[in-house]
């Protein structure tokens, strides 16, 4: 089937296209040059709609064992006034809705990945893959105290082969083994393992991840989140990779300085210059939102100092062999300085920063709220008024201790598909999307043009996946298609990994056989597995 | 498949542990040995085989095909369906009977509403604070049994949790009937010696002074780390009781700055999986209405219990197990026109029962073990009977 949009302006950042009036072709799932015979033609008349690449989520919680514990505390009876998580299919066609077509779900535990995989395998419509939480894994830990980079690597690939993943994340990794003994975690030089401190381990699990070629480089959520001086803590985290490639997420939590009155500002100012500095690095933000949602996370310290501070019940589970997930449910007000804050500091990094490329929108949800907040994180970056009006009506800390108010910067539309198209693709290593290049998978939204901004990124014209129609007119199309699983599969050295993984399954109640995809791997449907480099 | 073999490693669906090392060897069909020995594992293997035997002599061709048609129109007609959810079938059959009470507009129910939806409030009120069975096997130093009945409930319990060449945690049981004897019983146990002189008199098993003792024990043992473990027996008891119980493990850890944790042995097998794929599906553990607007939670209100103890429900389609339902619940059933789609029959005279196969016996499948860990089953035998996914992707198809 061949599908034409004609005369679409097209932004396709990656090959420099800012509004150019022209015809997008279609065949098949993927863009292509205009056919001599097209064969089933489908004319779709886009004059005046702006055509973009489909839009990727970085950085997500999205299924899994995980989302079923913060959805524990999404029993109200009003959903609005809980935070409720949606069902798993029901996020994909939500994020579809809005011209999302890649999605990342940001936090898969080794034990009980093929959880998450049941979840992924019903978000149709988009593709999806996951990263593998690594941090406190026991045989990570144990193989990088010996400083031993090739078995490292033998561990990592076994991982992510094992759960099905498609890349490495480390939540301040080390945290959860040492809360384990009531130690708390607080610098990058603690020793988190016998002749391991964290810094080693950072710096030896992103060296590994470049020698094994993963498309995507150490994804990295670092320590001190939200603490007052966080940022301190943050550069030295960037300087302990010594250059090495990364993706930092949520930065948003960690650029905090503190007042004499106690309250939190923002640090955007202290770290801006190292953040441009450091091009090998890509950064999501973490925009906090206003409404009910609940923390979720594997840096289980996190999650208890913020029990401890709000007096919230909070649940954990801790997993055999590796860490544990942590979820309290929390609140932004508007008129609570510190959420304002937190909602000051996400849109003043996102406006000081000036690379769309590396900087990404995320709202780490649920973290920081609800994804489908997007378009109105969108409209406030591309006009200085409404966020001024916004600023006016949050707490007054917010035009205090951040220096949101005096930014005159609006992003262009361009920047604005970059930061959420191009940009994720290119961090993620999915060259084939992002763009519209001949070639490219035809994943693309497509918006009418309006004054309402936020209308007009709630509600696409058209979205596309796969070549496929998917949303018209905001809604969601019948039989959707599949999307693919995204993996990566690194090759294993069995003997290594046989030799290495023994002692780790005596020590844990599942056996090698059971653990992760292992009964299951070969069955997997829909995957497309992303070559490494 | 088929005579005299031995197979290693084999996982077991009859309780919540999902014992995945297991030897076990058949001739034609019957069970001749399980290794490790556990009673309850031998009884229930060697129950479903021989009512697989009659199974197939029971439900002919026709039988069945008369069934279905049934099933299918029974769901066409009903106008206040209720999908219970129940345990004994695999992960993937429990979420699509999760999406078949979406797509027909059902109330949906899970065994986490028992006690009022005990476990999922009280992670809401104190939170829940739990971890794996190896977790324990690493860490704990003393776990107390609150009023689980092991040999009969779950017998490899200790197998799992001690590792051997290892320092065993520590085990203490308390039990609502013993609790009495406990005081002045076995002087030379230390741990037990130690309560003797607590000379506690308890009223009622599931108030304030078992919290006490608990606490009491945490701090004459100085543990750092240790576990209660409980079971669906105590949370039927009450949501109240297990939020008190999670309240107290807080207390117990804030006191000794140490980990306690508790872990939660649900009664029936892959009851997590049932709350779990409810939860995916709904976004809620227990207790919800599809409707068609938007689904709706209410845990008094689409408990199982409650609604056909209240008449609510014209059609009742419990897949797997849900035997868990309060007796005058069942005994409604009998009045209510009921599907069962189950390995066994619920009870004589009770609704359309359509067998399934069961996994780890003539089914492969995932079943969540208690602490909500994947273990995958495989089949011991192959038999006529439909998986349970077979059946429910047809009724789906039915309603497209
Ligand atoms: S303890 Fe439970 S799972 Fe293990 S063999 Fe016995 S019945 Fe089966």
């Amino acid at each position: 089937m061949t599908i034409v949009l004609k005369g679409g302006q097209v932004y396709d950042p990656a090959n420099g296209l800012k509004g150019k009036v022209c015809d997008l072709w279609i065949e098949g799932d993927r863009i292509v040059a205009p056919p001599q015979n097209p064969v089933n033609l489908t004319v779709i008349d886009a004059r005046g709609w702006i055509i973009a690449p489909g839009a990727i989520e970085i950085h997500a919680h999205l299924g899994g064992q995980p989302l079923t514990m913060a959805r524990h505390f999404c029993l109200s009876e009003e959903r609005e006034a809980s935070g409720w998580i949606p069902p798993t299919a029901e996020i994909a066609t939500a994020y579809l809705r809005m011209g999302y077509t890649t999605l990342m779900d940001a936090a898969m535990p080794s034990l009980t990945s093929w959880l998450t995989h049941v979840d992924l395998q019903e978000m149709v419509g988009v593709d999806r893959g996951a990263y593998v939480l690594s941090g406190d894994h026991a045989l990570v830990l144990e193989v990088a105290s010996h400083g031993d980079q090739k078995t490292l690597r033998e561990i990592l690939a076994w991982l992510l082969v094992t759960c099905g993943a498609y890349a490495i994340k480390l939540t301040n990794p080390g945290v959860a083994t040492l809360w384990r003994k009531r130690i708390a975690l607080s610098s990058l030089n603690d020793e988190i393992y016998p002749a391991l401190t964290q810094r080693k381990l950072i710096k030896s699990v992103a060296s590994a991840i470049v020698n094994l070629g993963l498309p995507h480089p150490l994804h990295l959520h670092v320590g001190n989140l939200g603490q007052p001086g966080s940022w301190r803590n943050f550069l030295q985290t960037i300087e302990s990779l010594e250059r090495l490639p990364a993706h930092l997420c949520h930065i948003q939590f960690y650029l905090y300085d503190e007042k004499e009155s106690g309250l939190l500002s923002s640090a955007v100012g202290c770290v801006l210059d190292q953040l441009v500095s450091h091009t090998e690095l890509t950064f999501d933000v973490g925009q906090v939102t206003f409404g009910p949602t609940v923390n979720l996370s594997a840096d289980v310290q996190l999650i208890e100092w913020l029990h401890n501070l709000t007096n919230k019940a909070w649940s954990y589970q801790l997993w055999e062999g590796e860490g544990a997930m942590a979820a309290l449910p929390t609140q932004y007000f508007p008129d609570d300085p510190v959420s304002a804050i937190q909602w000051a500091t996400g849109l003043e990094l996102l406006l000081r920063f000036p690379d769309p490329l590396r900087l990404f929108l995320t709202v780490d949800y649920p973290n920081g709220g609800s994804f489908t907040a997007y378009p109105q994180i969108l409209a406030w970056l591309m006009q200085r008024d409404a966020r001024r009006e916004m600023l006016k009506k949050v707490h007054t800390a917010a035009m205090s201790y951040c220096d949101l108010y005096a930014i005159e910067r609006e992003y262009t539309l361009d920047e604005i598909i970059t930061m959420t198209s191009w940009g994720p693709a290119r961090a993620l290593g999915l060259l084939d999307r992002g763009h519209l290049g001949i070639g490219a998978l035809a994943d693309l939204r497509c918006y009418k043009p309006q004054i309402d901004l936020v209308k007009m990124f709630s509600d696409p014209v058209l979205v596309v996946k796969n070549g496929q129609v998917t949303v018209r007119e905001g809604k969601i199309e019948n039989n959707l298609p599949h999307g693919k699983i995204l993996l990566v599969r690194p090759p294993i050295d069995e003997c290594v990994q046989e030799q290495t993984t023994q002692s780790f399954f005596r020590n844990i109640t599942i056996p090698k056989v059971q653990y992760g995809l292992s009964m299951c791997g070969k069955e997997l449907a829909n995957i497309e597995v992303v070559s490494c480099r | 498949m088929y005579g005299k073999f031995l197979t290693h490693m084999f996982a077991c669906p009859f309780c919540s542990l999902h014992c995945d090392d297991l030897e076990i060897s058949l001739e034609e069909q019957n069970l001749t040995s399980l290794f490790p020995i556990c009673p309850k594992g031998i009884n229930g293997f060697s129950n479903a085989l021989s009512s697989l035997a009659s199974n197939k002599k029971d439900k002919s061709s026709e039988n069945w095909k008369e069934d279905w048609t049934r099933t299918i129109q029974l769901i066409k007609t009903a106008h206040h369906p209720l999908v219970i959810i129940g345990g004994g079938i695999s992960y993937t059959a429990q979420r699509l009977a999760a999406a078949l009470a979406r797509q027909i507009n059902a109330w949906a129910d899970s065994p986490a509403s028992l006690g009022g939806c005990a476990l999922p409030w009280t992670a809401v009120e104190v939170g829940l604070t739990t971890c794996t069975l190896g977790e324990l096997r690493a860490n704990a130093e003393i776990l107390i049994l609150l009023d689980i009945h092991l040999e009969e409930d779950y017998p490899r319990f200790t197998n799992r949790i001690w590792r051997p060449g290892t320092q065993q945690p520590e085990l203490l049981e308390i039990n609502s009937h013993e609790l009495f004897q406990i005081t002045d019983q076995d002087p030379n146990e230390p741990l037990i010696k130690t309560l003797v002189h607590l000379r506690l008199c308890f009223s009622n098993f599931f108030t304030e002074p078992v919290i006490e003792l608990c606490h009491t024990i945490g701090k004459m043992l100085d543990v750092s780390r240790g576990a209660i473990v409980f079971s669906s027996r105590l949370v039927s008891g009450g949501r109240m009781l297990t939020i008190e119980l999670f309240g107290l493990l807080h207390k117990i850890s804030v006191a000794h700055r140490c980990n306690w944790q508790a872990l939660y042995l649900p009664g029936g097998s892959n009851w997590p999986g049932a709350s779990q794929a409810l939860s995916a599906e709904s976004g809620y553990p227990c207790a919800v209405h599809f409707s068609p607007r938007q689904v709706k939670f209410s845990p008094i209100m689409y408990s199982a219990t409650n609604l056909i103890e209240q008449n609510a429900p014209d059609l009742v389609i419990g897949v797997g197990d849900i035997g868990w339902l309060s007796t005058k619940a069942l005994n409604r059933l009998r009045e209510t026109p009921t599907i069962v789609i189950n390995s066994v029959p619920l009870m004589e005279n009770v609704g359309i029962w359509l067998p399934i196969a069961l996994p780890g016996v003539d089914d492969k499948g995932i079943f969540l073990r208690a602490d909500n860990v994947p273990v995958h089953l495989s089949p011991l035998i192959a038999s006529q009977n439909p998986s349970a996914e077979y059946i429910l992707q047809n009724i789906m198809e039915e309603f497209k």
